[in-house]
């Protein structure tokens, strides 16, 4: 603002301030030119600072009339900053009761207005007792119980203060204001007041001012526009956010959602017992769970947490979830898995048909998504479950359940075939092909979570409790939150993997048999087979795992041809770690003992044989002694009929199989050789391998490659 | 039948384990013997709990199940506390909107009751009392609830947490079902348990009928009653009452079961009532296999099965309760090794 700008203002702020006595209003030009020009600056620029500090005294005595007050107040509108020291005395001139009760009601409204743009607030806060005392004027109750909403920290919460407050919602019954400044006493002490609030409170405090407020934010934003954007959610950040879910009525909440709302409503720091307890809260020693709502406050204080009062609500917050996975408070966790206990016994097992569908798949829901958080699988989940899918249909949650289901805890295989795999297996020969897929998937994601995780898991618990008692403080395992002191049964994951792999290769035999060549069936197996493969190397396993070769060649019979292809691959794999095995062996990395995995190397070999002759050699039913063909691929040719015109033991090579056969022909097709019959294609077996591998069949070649050894060019036939 | 012991001397231990305890082996009915000890339990009982143990005859219960209670004190400042908690979440309930103190004495009682264990792993009962103004508008006890356990065999908390925590396995519950409500979430609320209704499926009545029966009646009590809905489809005929003489049902019950052992097995209960059911069969022609067994009393109690229960005779409160108990524990720890039958939405 250039000086001579200022100088109108300032002489009319002169004028207003130095005039002793009260001025004539009418008539009185002087006056009128001056409340013009504060009008016109005020609205358009605002005031300064200083400018405010002097009017708040013109306007709050009241010396100049009712009239010319109460356009004052309107007009403060600060420009930048209002001063803590006009705050105070508008109070001040308050206390004394000399302005009416209309100004004082406006000096109040004026305050919550600029509230935000107060520079410092701290002396402010130091006058709430006296800002309570006046509560008992009626008609300032509306106003100041705003202003006070607005400074109440938790060390304002006292009793006294409460029952006063209580006294006043008796008189006056249930006001919006009452409610709000009750919520916030509420919420910093949770166990002082009872209270069940149906609805939900969207303005608590009237709105009178609203154009007001507008005309401040708006001189604000034009003169100080950075400022602005930061003090965007000042309102919000001076108290916290409200949530009054938990205070609904009994019956409703119930109906509506059986995992319960994070509250203290009977938090140990209790007020109402005194003492100890009552220091613990001032002291902020004892942080109870509601009043974190960021994850700032979570790590201020990290280890004063109080946890909520019911633990089911770790499923609805994902702070929670942090706090409860770095703490070692078992009775928290046991209490967790108490409540889990009966309600999924409530909702899954014993009345499943009193609450609608979506009630149940939402705790299931949350519950995956608890254990995907934890990495880890819960035990009583576990237990339900296996009761559960006893009685299954098979199609309820069926998604949700198998994943569930997929991050089962590591236990000895007997007991899960019979808990687990077997009435899966019921379920799974009896329906159809989609819910096939759907399981064969779940065991893949099964055998990968108890490889990679639960083995750690189970492996550490193990040495937890085999630990001895010289050293008396055991330290506890730290990876797991779910853990019993005893009870841990030891057994070698290694024997444990391999029944379960046998089982689901069973499995996937038998549905095999019932689709034929159904592709998304062929592709969760190959997931399954490519899982076992990558076990060693991924997950560091020291064995290995060979899933039995009735599988490999019955997958060798499918029509699709990028199942022949990952087949292959697969195999390859597994060639390559075995023979990593093997090495590290010889170099005396893997224990000591004779590992069991190099029991399967025949079988692993007969396969590689079978399918290498099969697809390559043109010996798929080979009977010579140097073959030493499998059960499955053994049968006379003689049943053969001949006049197909193809020797059988070419039935089953890349360039005859049913699979390539749409590849064969369009190989014939744009092959520049001269090539008219797939026969033919024989004596440039490597030029088609290539032409199948530009079509994304890579599995061949690396087979082919990693087995067959080239000898002298001449001798490729 | 069963040889009356007079003094069951509490030596009998709970036994702990592991929560979660999984997989329990999956037995089918067929191929094992499931069952039920039936000695009866009583001791010598002073005269204060005599008076305990007669209020709970002679009303209509509801029988909750309770997961285990974290954070419950058993001192009288406790208690205090926890009335007060819970009268002003009663007001709270019934005046919404309003915010009610939570430390001024209200209309509710907390307190504990003797005289209703056997075990010593058995908690002492607790009772909540709510006072009120009943329908003729006069001031006097408007709800009760008891917590109680009763010949606890198995215990669902770890060994080292039993600081923390309080088992018990059954609520009864007499009163309007707004306070019940209300009741029933503030509990949850303040002990993080979670409190369900325990509902008696028709095989569950099948045995209590039979395990009540075998007790030596008195002369002039009360005959076996069963009462059977009949299905929809029947037009004119909603339900079927069955009442046969103590005495009668107690002389087939000993033919099935001749022998002197405590143990009733699941062949020689449903031996049992394929005699009753194939004597009115024989009768009247009806078929009471399939209808749905709702409601089953006798001299002892009388019990139906949306969880509402009975109790007449002060003899065998114990037996009636720790049946309860057992079937609460079973419910929540999920071993049972009767799997609950597909039952009809009434």
């Amino acid at each position: 603002m250039s000086s001579k700008q200022r100088n109108p203002l300032n002489d009319a702020v002169n004028y207003l301030v130095t005039a002793d006595s009260k001025l004539r209003i009418k008539g009185n030009e002087a006056l009128h030119k001056s409340l013009e020009v504060i009008e016109r600056t005020a609205t358009s620029l605002g005031l300064s600072p200083d400018q405010i500090l002097q009017l708040v005294d013109v306007a709050a005595s009241g010396k100049q009339g009712e009239t010319v007050s109460k356009k004052l107040i309107k007009l403060l509108i600060p420009a930048t900053k209002v001063p803590e020291t006009a705050v105070l005395k508008a109070i001040s001139w308050i206390c004394t009761n000399r302005p009416s009760m209309t100004i004082q009601c406006l000096l109040i409204r004026w305050i919550i207005v600029v509230y935000d743009y107060i520079d410092r607030r701290d002396r402010l806060h130091g006058l709430y007792g006296l800002l309570f005392r006046f509560l008992h004027f009626h008609s300032l109750l509306p106003y100041m119980c705003q202003l006070l909403y607005f400074l109440t920290r938790r060390e304002d919460v006292k009793l006294y203060r409460v029952r006063q407050l209580l006294e006043l919602q008796k008189n006056l019954g249930q006001q919006p204001y009452l409610t709000g400044l009750l919520l916030i006493y509420k919420h910093y002490q949770p166990g002082l007041l009872s209270v069940v609030i149906n609805r939900n409170y969207k303005s608590l405090f009237p709105t009178y001012d609203r154009k007001w407020g507008a005309m401040v934010r708006l001189i604000q934003e034009k003169s100080n526009p950075l400022e602005r954007s930061q003090n965007d959610t000042v309102l919000e950040r001076l108290q916290p956010k409200l949530d009054t879910s938990y205070m609904a009525a009994a019956s409703k909440r119930r109906k509506l959602d059986c995992i319960p709302d994070i509250h203290s409503n009977a938090s140990r720091a209790d007020f109402a017992k005194g003492g100890f307890s009552k220091l613990n809260l001032l002291n902020g020693t004892v942080v109870p769970f509601v009043h974190i709502s960021t994850f700032g406050k979570l790590l201020e204080s990290i280890d004063k947490i109080e946890f909520p009062n019911q633990m089911g609500a770790v499923l609805k917050s994902r702070l929670l979830q942090h706090v409860i996975s770095y703490s070692s408070d078992k009775v928290a966790v046991t209490r967790f898995q108490f409540w889990l206990q009966a309600t999924l016994h409530e909702v899954l097992l014993d009345y499943p048909l009193e609450n609608g569908n979506e009630y149940t798949a939402r705790l299931l829901r949350l519950l995956k998504s608890f254990q995907d958080f934890l990495q880890e699988g819960i035990p009583v989940l576990d237990a339900v479950l296996s009761s559960y899918i006893c009685q299954w249909n098979g199609l309820d949650n069926r998604c949700l359940i198998l994943k569930l289901l997929a991050r089962c805890r590591l236990h000895q295989f007997s007991y899960f075939r019979e808990s687990i795999l077997n009435p899966l297996g019921k379920l799974f020969f009896s329906s159809a092909v989609y819910f096939k897929c759907q399981t064969i998937q779940a065991l893949t994601d099964m055998l990968q979570n108890q490889v990679a995780v639960e083995r750690l898991h189970h492996e550490e618990l193990v040495s937890y409790q085999t630990q001895s008692d010289i050293n008396t403080t055991k330290s506890k395992p730290m990876s797991v939150l779910f853990w019993e002191e005893e009870g841990e049964e030891d057994f070698k994951t290694v024997d444990f993997v391999r029944e379960f792999i046998q089982f689901v290769s069973q499995l996937c035999l038998v549905a095999l048999q019932c689709g034929r060549s159904h592709p998304l069936l062929e592709h969760c197996i190959l997931n399954f087979l490519e899982m076992a493969s990558f076990l060693h190397k991924c997950y560091q396993v020291p064995f290995v795992v060979f899933p039995p070769a009735s599988l490999c060649v019955r997958l060798l019979f499918s029509t699709n041809p990028y199942t022949v292809s990952r087949l292959c691959s697969v195999i390859s794999r597994f060639k390559c770690v075995f023979q990593s095995l093997k090495m590290q062996q010889n170099t005396g990395q893997l224990e000591g003992r004779r590992n069991e995995s190099f029991e399967s190397v025949t079988e692993v070999n007969k396969t590689i044989l079978c399918l290498i002759n099969a697809l390559w050699r043109c010996k798929a039913f080979d009977h010579s002694e140097e073959a030493r063909q499998m059960e499955e691929l053994s049968f006379s040719p003689e049943l053969v009929d001949q006049r197909i015109g193809v020797d059988c033991g070419e039935m089953l090579s890349i360039y005859h199989h049913q699979a390539f056969s749409c590849f064969t022909y369009k190989f014939i097709k744009e092959n520049t050789l001269g090539i008219k019959h797939p026969t033919e294609i024989k004596v440039c077996k490597r030029e088609f391998l290539g032409y199948l591998e530009r079509h994304n069949l890579k599995g061949l070649n690396e087979f082919v490659s990693s087995v067959i050894i080239r000898s002298k060019p001449s001798t490729t036939k | 039948m069963a040889s009356r012991n007079s003094l069951q001397t509490p030596e009998c231990q709970t036994t702990y384990t592991r929560i979660g305890s999984c997989f329990a082996p999956r037995a089918t009915p067929k191929s094992c013997n499931i069952a039920r000890i039936a000695p009866i339990l009583s001791r010598q009982v002073s005269g204060e709990e005599e008076e305990n143990i007669k209020a709970l005859l002679n009303k209509t219960w509801h029988v909750f199940g309770l997961s285990p209670l974290y954070n419950f004190e058993r001192k009288s400042s406790a208690f205090q506390r926890y009335s007060k908690s819970l009268s002003s979440a009663l007001e709270a309930e019934s005046h919404k909107g309003c915010f009610v103190d939570n430390d001024v004495p209200g209309s509710v009682e907390i307190g504990g009751i003797r005289g209703l264990t056997v075990n010593i792993g058995d908690q002492n009962a607790v009772g909540i009392f709510v006072r009120g103004k009943n329908r003729k508008a006069e001031d006097a006890m408007v709800y009760t609830a008891l917590f109680c356990c009763v010949n606890l065999q198995f215990c669902p908390i770890p060994k080292d947490l039993q600081a923390s925590f309080k088992y018990f396995p059954i609520m009864l519950a007499s009163g309007p079902v707004a306070i019940m409500n209300s009741i029933n979430n503030w509990l949850e609320s303040q002990f993080d348990c979670r409190v369900t209704k325990l509902k008696f499926s028709s095989n569950d009545l099948l045995w209590m009928a039979s395990l009540w029966s075998a007790y030596t009646p008195v002369p002039k009590s009360r005959p076996l009653e069963l009462v059977y809905a009949v299905p929809q489809e029947c037009e004119g005929l909603s339900k079927i009452t069955y009442r046969m003489a103590a005495a009668d049902a107690k002389r087939l019950l000993d033919i099935v079961h001749p022998d002197d052992s405590d143990e009733l097995t699941e062949e020689e209960v449903q031996a049992y009532f394929d005699a009753l059911e194939s004597h009115l069969c024989y009768m009247f022609h009806a078929k009471l296999g399939t209808m749905y067994l709702r409601t089953v009393g006798n001299s002892i109690a009388y019990v139906s099965t949306d969880g509402k229960i009975k109790l007449f005779s002060m003899d065998y409160v114990f037996n009636v309760l720790a049946h309860l108990t057992q079937l609460s524990v079973e419910r929540f720890t999920g071993t049972s090794l009767q799997t609950l039958p597909f039952s009809q939405n009434e």
